[in-house]
């Protein structure tokens, strides 16, 4: 056997090769974030330009190739365009989210007491009531903005991230390395910011790649229901919503937004099995 | 207030139609664990679940109303315009329920005391019967009561792809209007909602699992 085929073997046996769709998944995402990032290059019309004169054309009409919606703009662009304003709010959401959750959790674990008797409190009143009713009545006191709808997206999630922290600190705690620290005169902010923390991290960045996905959704279900990012800004529940009434003249303008979520809603997991 | 009962039409055959498939399906899964069966159910179940309601309602009115005109695709005057929103509703929960009935049968299945009941001769039938889904029932109904909330979100999407003049549609649609009041009032129905649903979990506990009612209150 030629000592080439060897060593590709013995590659392959020290790393063996990626589940089909675990690659197809990465590769989209990888597609999804160089859409976000390079929208301005990418998108071959502002998401604003109408052109009436070749409203609703169908995918495939030469330089529209996924077609025009209602007024004549091009869907493609207003799809990167969605893919952006969804993955900033998502990115945005579960950076707040995570924050959030972990510092509340890491005050419980502090100061117990009263203090986490709050936290707690606070966390099974988040878990009790469904999230998309609480965020419509935020919404529907205050009115929409994109700044409100990542705060409001930033609270998704956040009770998960106080319980799991909540636990973890308070066992890590327990454990020899805190209290040898502790005794070496460290302050309870260097303690927990610089050794419990990262021991906790990857547990809390697993919840982070489960949450992304989910205020992708929530954030989509809002917009759908015209309540989101609203116009002349686009988001991908925003696209299904208001495709929705040309659902039988002019059915592509919808099917873009839709076969994207689903795809990042399906491809996200699939990372997180890679990284346990 | 008059529009709750709109809300329930269809809520509750989507929970019972959640708890008919879901459950089963699950438990099948669990007990030909391995098979193609399991797999079927698996994929089945995660492409449920995945796929936002709102995406599976248009999709359910393009094919099922747009392109073969068998179901009506909005409004609420007669019991074919039902079948679509309910499906709609259940499809995630039967998904959800489906993974999680499995995975608890699964981890009860392994238990030492299957074994030992196995060991002394019974029927597989009545190993499962008697033994397992009692045990697996206790996690199942857990996922029932966090399902119940889902539910309640999931009526507000469905209601608006099929303009059913129910709750949620009442909720966008004073939500848009700024009517403060209607938003409130239906905030405390829900809140109200999910705490007797969650009771009634907490006290089905007690009723499953013996070993939880004389246990003091205070750990």
């Amino acid at each position: 056997m030629p000592i080439s085929t060897l060593s590709t073997i013995a590659i392959k046996r020290r790393r063996p090769a990626l589940p089909l769709s675990v690659q197809v998944a990465l590769l989209w995402l990888l597609a999804m974030i160089a859409c976000a990032v390079f929208v301005n290059v990418l998108r071959p019309y502002p998401v604003t330009q109408m052109d009436l004169s070749i409203r609703l054309a169908p995918p495939g009409t030469p330089g529209h190739w996924l077609g025009t919606d209602e007024l004549g703009r091009d869907v493609l662009s207003r799809l990167i365009q969605s893919i952006r304003s969804s993955l900033v709010i998502a990115f945005g959401a579960t950076i707040l989210s995570a924050f959030v959750g972990t510092a509340l959790g890491f005050m419980a674990a502090k100061f117990r007491g009263v203090v986490e008797h709050i936290v707690v409190m606070l966390a099974d009143f988040q878990a009790a009531l469904p999230f998309l009713i609480m965020s419509l009545a935020v919404l529907a006191f205050f009115g929409s903005s994109m700044l409100l709808l990542v705060c409001l997206m930033g609270f998704y999630g956040w009770e998960r991230y106080a319980r799991i922290t909540r636990g973890l600190a308070i066992s890590a705690s327990s454990q020899g390395y805190a209290a040898a620290v502790v005794q070496l005169g460290a302050t309870p902010s260097r303690v927990y910011l610089r050794h419990i923390l990262p021991n906790v991290a990857s547990t809390l960045i697993v919840s982070m790649t489960l949450t992304f996905p989910e205020i992708i959704l929530m954030e989509s279900s809002l917009s759908f229901l015209g309540l989101g990012v609203q116009p002349p800004d686009t988001s991908l529940g925003n696209m299904v919503g208001f495709g929705r009434e040309y659902l039988t003249t002019a059915p592509w303008i919808m099917m873009g937004g839709l076969v994207a979520r689903v795809r990042v809603w399906l491809s996200f997991p699939l990372p997180v099995v890679l990284v346990k | 207030m008059q529009r709750v009962p709109a809300t329930l039409e269809l809520t509750i055959p989507a929970l019972i139609l959640q708890l008919c498939f879901g459950i089963p399906a699950g438990i099948y899964a669990a007990l030909k664990r391995g098979t193609i069966a399991d797999r079927g159910v698996i994929t089945i179940a995660i492409i449920g679940f995945t796929v936002p309601s709102f995406v599976m309602g248009l999709l359910l009115v393009l094919i099922f109303s747009v392109n073969l005109g068998y179901l009506p695709s909005g409004g609420s005057s007669t019991l074919q315009h039902a079948i679509l929103p309910v499906i709609t509703m259940s499809i995630g929960g039967i998904g959800v329920l489906a993974r999680f009935s499995r995975s608890a049968m699964i981890e009860v299945m392994g238990q030492p005391y299957i074994r030992t009941a196995t060991a002394k001769g019974l029927k597989w039938r009545d190993v499962v019967r008697n033994h397992a889904l009692p045990n697996a029932a206790v996690p199942i109904v857990t996922i029932v009561g966090f399902m119940v909330g889902s539910l309640i979100a999931g009526a507000i999407i469905v209601e608006t792809i099929f303009s059913w003049p129910g709750m949620g549609r009442l909720l966008i649609v004073s939500v848009t209007n700024r009517d403060l009041a209607v938003v409130q009032c239906i905030l405390l129905l829900v809140a109200a909602v999910m705490v007797v649903s969650n009771l009634i979990v907490d006290v089905l506990y007690g009723w499953l699992d013996p070993r939880l009612r004389n246990t003091p209150a205070a750990h």
